[in-house]
């Protein structure tokens, strides 16, 4: 059971978090922290395991959190019958545009889906009879559970946890599967994945469909969250911030997903003191991070962990991916 | 042609720009057999396994594994039929454990999905113990079990030689290709690689084995394939090819007088 003493760790962290800290602020910022987390934690999964790059997870975001808005707001529908919608429309977006991309490499394919990404955002803005075009999409309705109305930040931030950590849960399970080594035996060669009977782009496909969906249940959180959509939230800066969340985080360990939604969640709001220097220090911050450990927090905290072991003469079990 | 030998390569030939890499090209290998691929360098040894493999398709000529047309197949295709290979330049997953590296060899004879592995299925349980299991037999088979738990990269040159062999074993292969498996190992090493080898045909394996330390290859092989700037220009026993005059040539070039040993 020791591969979900992480979950656990940060069960009681998050859960104890708030009987400390009441501030409408300071929950908002880790409901933030959740949100984003699901989402890098999908795109560690496409470009930490399986090495495909995407900049274009701004705009699944954008499509799960307008598919939900439109249906509760434009079609009354509820907002638990629109998220397998939601989900739904997301996954398949994501599998046509993986299917017409993923056959690229590299930068190619981060042109690629910035691209689309673009597309989408522009879609946003333009389809003003169902986003309500740049003036954005109001009063989407908050969610509720059994009656309970999830609509202050305390409840939707114990919501939000559990599910990162249930998803924490089921991504640890997944890439210490058959089909997490498939993903990283992607990463590591393809060609010899393909020799041993991996089809590779098919995989391709599935983790990118995966990395949408969960881009798509993040944006509808969101949704129902903020109670309100615009455009410029899910625009290609965005997409740039989740990759860069992955990596500086550490793209080879699922952690790494929450280090670096936590990092860059938090460092605006603690830079925002400083004013001009701001966007100055924030960068900095980000290129002394990976000089120094170029495989991100995770990496760096990996090390840190080993140099401990071999000095109380513990030697653990070493697995990718983790 | 022999229909009942498990691969059968007839009148193949693989073109590179203007460049004849395989040329016309025929020949079979029976069930159990230790069939070795000599040449010069250039001759297109890799080539050819890479036309087996599927990562090349032939220009022209069949393939048949096992009674199957292959030629046109992708190389994931062919590893389910049952080939598989190692590589001349090592091609581990260098992001995983030594024995992950040999689970995922498993993955072409398993089925579990993301949904069922996400949620702990009862059926991806029992798949995954089962993977487990024979990874490290594998292991065992290769003298690596105590380095399991290492990250691939962590093991020496000869060690990741190894690795590739019980990689490629995972896929139960009826057929492994092995691509100079003794290159830039020790004598010892090779001694090694060439009982390995040997036990693995007597579990059933049909082997085709592309080496330069003719040591080795007169040792171990049934029959012999020597190839010269694509062409078959010898083809039976060790000891057959050790006295044709024109793989002497091929080797060591025109009027040189050869003293036989």
């Amino acid at each position: 059971m020791s591969r979900y003493r992480g979950v656990l760790i940060l069960f009681v962290i998050t859960m104890i978090f708030p009987l400390f800290v009441k501030s409408h602020y300071h929950l908002n910022i880790m409901i933030f922290i959740g949100l984003y987390t699901i989402l890098a934690l999908g795109l560690t999964l496409l470009l930490g395991h399986a090495g495909q790059v995407s900049l274009g997870q701004a705009c699944f975001y954008g499509i799960g959190a307008y598919v939900s808005g439109i249906a509760t707001v434009k079609f009354g529908m509820n907002p638990w019958l629109a998220l397998p919608i939601a989900i739904a429309i997301t996954s398949i977006l994501a599998f046509f545009i993986g299917y017409s991309t993923l056959h690229l490499k590299g930068l190619y394919l981060a042109m690629a889906t910035l691209g689309v990404g673009i597309i989408f955002n522009i879609l946003f803005v333009e389809l003003k009879d169902l986003t309500g075009g740049a003036i954005g999409l109001m009063d989407i309705p908050s969610l509720s559970i059994g009656g309970i109305k999830l609509d202050t930040d305390l409840k939707f931030y114990c919501f939000v946890w559990l599910i990162v950590l249930f998803i924490f849960f089921l991504t640890i399970n997944l890439v210490n599967s058959r089909v997490g080594r498939g993903m990283r035996a992607i990463q590591g060669n393809e060609m010899a994945a393909n020799c041993i009977g991996i089809d590779s782009f098919k995989y391709k496909i599935k983790v990118f469909v995966l990395s949408g969906a969960m881009a798509g249940l993040s944006g509808f959180l969101y949704a129902h969250f903020i109670n309100f959509l615009s455009p410029s939230v899910f625009d290609f800066s965005f997409s740039i911030l989740f990759l860069t969340m992955t990596i500086v985080g550490g793209r080879e360990s699922i952690w790494g997903a929450f280090y670096g939604a936590a990092l860059l969640t938090i460092l605006p709001e603690v830079l925002r003191r400083y004013e001009d220097l701001n966007v100055m220090i924030w960068g900095l911050i980000l290129v002394v991070v990976l000089i120094f450990f170029n495989r991100g927090i995770a990496g760096g905290l990996d090390i840190l962990v080993k140099k401990l072991e071999s000095r109380f003469g513990k030697k653990g079990e070493w697995r990718g991916g983790q | 042609m022999d229909n009942n030998s498990l691969l059968i390569v007839e009148d193949v030939e693989k073109i590179f720009g203007g460049l004849v890499a395989i040329n016309h090209l025929s020949f079979t290998i029976d069930e159990g057999q230790i069939k070795s691929i000599i040449g010069p360098n250039g001759a297109g040894k890799t080539t050819l396994l890479n036309l087996i493999m599927g990562v090349y398709s032939p220009d022209r000529g069949k393939i048949l594994f096992d009674a199957h047309r292959i030629e046109k197949l992708k190389p994931y295709q062919i590893a389910s039929f049952g080939i598989s290979r190692t590589f001349q330049t090592i091609a581990l997953f260098e992001n995983m454990s030594v024995v992950e590296n040999v689970m995922v060899g498993r993955h072409v004879r398993t089925r579990s999905e993301f949904f069922s592995n996400s949620f702990l299925f009862r059926r991806a349980r029992t798949e995954e113990n089962a993977i487990s299991k024979m990874a490290w037999e594998k292991l065992d088979l290769v003298g690596l079990k105590e380095r399991g738990w290492e990250p691939a990269p962590a093991l020496t040159f000869a060690e990741q030689r190894l690795l590739e062999i019980a990689r490629a074993l995972a896929t139960d292969p009826k057929l492994l290709l092995l691509d100079e498996p003794a290159a830039g190992l020790n004598m010892t090493e090779i001694k090694m690689i060439s009982q390995l080898v040997q036990k693995i045909r007597a579990q059933g394996v049909t082997v085709i084995l592309v080496e330069h330390q003719m040591d080795l290859v007169m040792d171990i092989s049934d029959e012999i394939l020597v190839l010269n700037y694509g062409t078959k220009i010898a083809e039976g026993k060790p000891r057959e090819i050790q006295n044709n005059p024109e793989v002497i040539r091929a080797y060591l070039g025109e009027k040189i007088d050869i003293a036989k040993d």
